[in-house]
């Protein structure tokens, strides 16, 4: 026993001189006499100098007696600790208090294989560290257990070693693995593939969704060439803009290769990829990382936008074409209606004038040859010529409102009112009527075609005077929005609803010839002739008590017709 | 002193005119004015350049002092008879009298572009008729100097 007390006393590094043990207790005679027997640093130099080394580094050094349990500590281990300097812990139960209760169960388990005869008698490990303030140090303990004896003999003397704290660099690894493992958690869940390529463009990192659009695992595409993913055609141009770009100043950017920048999956399918990259640079180490979309389905959805809308163009032109057609057709056929009425009414004023002429010519010169009952007959005849005459007049105005109208002026319609009431000037007198008017707007107009709708109206009313007392008639306008609204109000025999809108289709007359002359086609004339001014007309009445007509006419005339 | 040509003899007028009833209504017309007038007619353009130039049946043709024409007729209507008259020379100067159904605008303008002498639209009633030919009647022939009759 004093043998292995010897050695252990020898190989005690980490010891106070004033701190109690065995071999400090030994004369100091005969431990000169071991120095100087192995020719070696004098002892206490050498502890000295160990002390000092353990100081500067900040190590605590511990020493574990095992046949005593007596247990010592450097004072910078009882620092570490927090503890006083002088007053470390005595036994091994007081160390166990220090430590973190999670950790004990470690410590011990580890201590006691460490100081197992059958072991190596290494400790290495690391532990949390709780202060009597509560303040925590991770601490690491790198120790020996030193044995004496062999087989079953073998027993342990001491434990000894070094104590460090490693909370700083504990808490800058922890950082570290959990900034890693965001990363790593953050790429593997990007919808996008990343995959990083070293300086040869050889992938050292390839995420799940890589994975996913290359149908290949990450294990089978680190380390291969980035170029397998490619196809052969792209691999050229490829390979020489990321080496441009690794070489350029730029540290990311959206890859811009021309033309369709494909991928190729691990079984051949192509596919369009949309790419942007970045360079990281580290010393003199340097990697890139690509970004990778597929973009099959958006440039399906593109190609299916641009068909359907090629698809709606051409619609869109048939429909433009056919309209102009049907455009030109109808035009064709209004104007070949306008010429039609046209030479019909004039082809039928000639034989009318003969009618009429030989009707006259022979009551003129045979005029009481004939009985009176001849006499009547030709009157009536010359008379029907007349109305025909007036037939034909009104259907010639009718098929002239578009095709004769003239450039739209601006018109006075307190001129053209006077204008009219001169005109009407004779069945105004003969009725005794008393035509008045309110304000009357400027617009713009046909003013020959304006004139003859406001005749067309005032001679209405007139003419459909109720047969008690003269006709009253209002001409007036007031302005909605942005048309201005005509009235023409009279006092006379009114119209009943039903008829209200049939009134302005052409020859469509409520009453006999012998009641009220007419042809029917004047209110048909007003009617078209305010459609082509872009206005409406309508009439309101109560049947016995008067009739009012609008029309409307719109403030600003879009173009000139 | 009148340099009219009614003091002298009677009138030579040619109306180009294809309807029968016109014809006739002019005619007698004419016949109820206090003008002595000798109607010569033709029935279309072509006619007319042929009375003219007393080609053919119109070999004895007299050369008329008023021409009365009528714009719509087959063949050769009058706006081609007029076109072809002031084109040349020797049948430009003739006063030519413009009598129509159409009251259209544009023959309107057109036939006074050509320089036609007068525009008349004819009108359905006979009385008004007979007082339109008398008017002519008596301006073209107590009133205006006709060439060759100065």
């Amino acid at each position: 026993m004093t043998a292995l007390k010897a050695i252990l006393s020898r190989l005690h590094v980490g010891g106070n001189e004033s701190a109690p043990g065995e071999a400090d207790r030994r004369p100091v005679g005969e431990r000169r006499k071991a120095e100087r027997r192995g020719n070696v640093v004098p002892f206490y130099d050498r502890e000295k100098r160990l002390r000092f080394a353990a100081e500067a580094a900040g190590f605590g050094t511990y020493d574990l007696d095992c046949a005593t349990g007596h247990n010592h500590w450097s004072p910078e281990l009882n620092a570490m600790a927090g503890l006083p300097p002088d007053s470390g812990p005595a036994s091994l139960g007081q160390v166990e208090e220090l430590i973190h209760p999670d950790d004990r169960r470690r410590f011990l388990e580890k201590l006691r294989a460490s100081l197992d005869p059958r072991g190596s008698g290494e400790l290495e490990d690391d532990y949390r560290m709780v202060r009597p303030d509560g303040a925590m140090r991770w601490v690491k303990i790198r120790g020996r257990t030193f044995f004496a004896g062999a087989g079953a003999a073998r027993e342990p003397l001491a434990a000894t070693g070094v104590v460090m704290d490693v909370t700083a660099s504990r808490a800058a690894e922890q950082e570290l693995l959990e900034s890693r493992a965001e990363l790593a958690g953050l790429v593997d869940s990007a919808i996008d593939a990343i995959i990083s390529i070293d300086a040869d463009q050889r992938i050292v990192r390839f995420n799940q969704a890589a994975c996913r659009m290359f149908r290949c695992t990450a294990e089978t595409a680190i380390g291969s060439p980035l170029e397998r993913f490619i196809p052969e055609r792209f691999r050229e141009a490829h390979r020489s803009h990321v080496a441009k770009f690794a070489e350029g100043g730029v540290t990311a950017r959206t890859m811009g290769l021309p033309g369709v920048f494909s991928g190729m999956r691990s079984d051949g399918e192509e596919f369009p990829i949309e790419a942007s990259i970045a360079k990281v640079e580290v010393g003199c180490r340097r990697w890139m990382t690509v970004f990778l979309q597929d973009i099959t389905e958006r440039k399906r959805a593109e190609d299916a936008l641009r068909q359907s809308h090629e698809r709606l163009e051409y619609c869109v032109e048939e429909r433009t074409a056919e309209l102009m057609q049907a455009n030109e057709a109808l035009e064709r056929s209004n104007l070949e209606l306008q010429q039609f009425a046209f030479i019909a009414a004039h082809d039928l004023q000639t034989p009318l004038r003969s009618i009429s002429g030989f009707a006259q010519l022979l009551k003129k010169d045979y005029s009481g040859r004939f009985d009176p009952q001849a006499d009547a007959w030709l009157d009536q005849m010359v008379r029907s010529v007349h109305r025909m005459r007036d037939v034909i007049h009104d259907v010639l105005a009718y098929s002239r409102v578009e095709s004769r109208g003239n450039v739209f002026r601006p018109v006075d319609f307190r001129h053209l009112f006077d204008d009219v009431v001169a005109i009407l000037d004779a069945p105004i007198r003969e009725t005794g009527a008393r035509v008045t008017r309110g304000d009357l707007p400027m617009v713009m107009g046909d003013r020959t075609q304006l004139a003859q709708v406001l005749q067309n109206l005032i001679d209405n009313a007139l003419k459909y005077h109720a047969g008690d007392g003269a006709p009253a008639i209002h001409v007036s306008a007031r302005q909605e929005r942005d048309e201005w609204v005509f009235s023409i109000e009279d006092n006379g025999i009114g119209i009943a609803d039903k008829h209200l809108e049939q009134i302005f289709d052409i020859f469509r007359r409520l009453h006999s010839q012998q009641e009220y002359p007419g042809t029917g086609i004047g209110l048909a004339i007003c009617r078209r002739v305010i459609h082509r001014h872009g206005g409406r007309i309508w009439a309101e009445s109560r049947q016995g008590e008067g009739s009012t007509f609008y029309f409307t006419l719109p403030e600003r005339q879009r173009e000139a017709t | 002193m009148s340099a009219s040509l009614s003091t002298r003899r009677p009138a030579e007028v040619l109306l180009v005119e294809d309807n029968m009833g016109d014809i006739l209504l002019t005619r007698e017309g004419f016949k109820r004015s206090s003008f002595p007038v000798n109607l010569h007619h033709v029935e279309n353009g072509e006619d007319c350049l042929a009375f003219l130039k007393k080609e053919g049946p119109f070999a004895d043709a007299p050369s008329p002092d008023l021409i009365l024409l009528d714009l719509n007729m087959p063949v050769m209507d009058g706006r081609e008879v007029l076109k072809t008259l002031v084109a040349d020379p020797v049948f430009r100067h003739l006063p030519v009298v413009v009598l129509t159904t159409s009251a259209n605008e544009q023959d309107v303008q057109e036939m006074y572009d050509l320089r036609c002498s007068t525009y008349i639209v004819k009108p359905l009633d006979f009385e008004e008729f007979q007082r339109i030919i008398q008017v002519i009647a008596e301006y073209w022939f107590t009133v205006a100097t006709l060439p060759g009759t100065a």
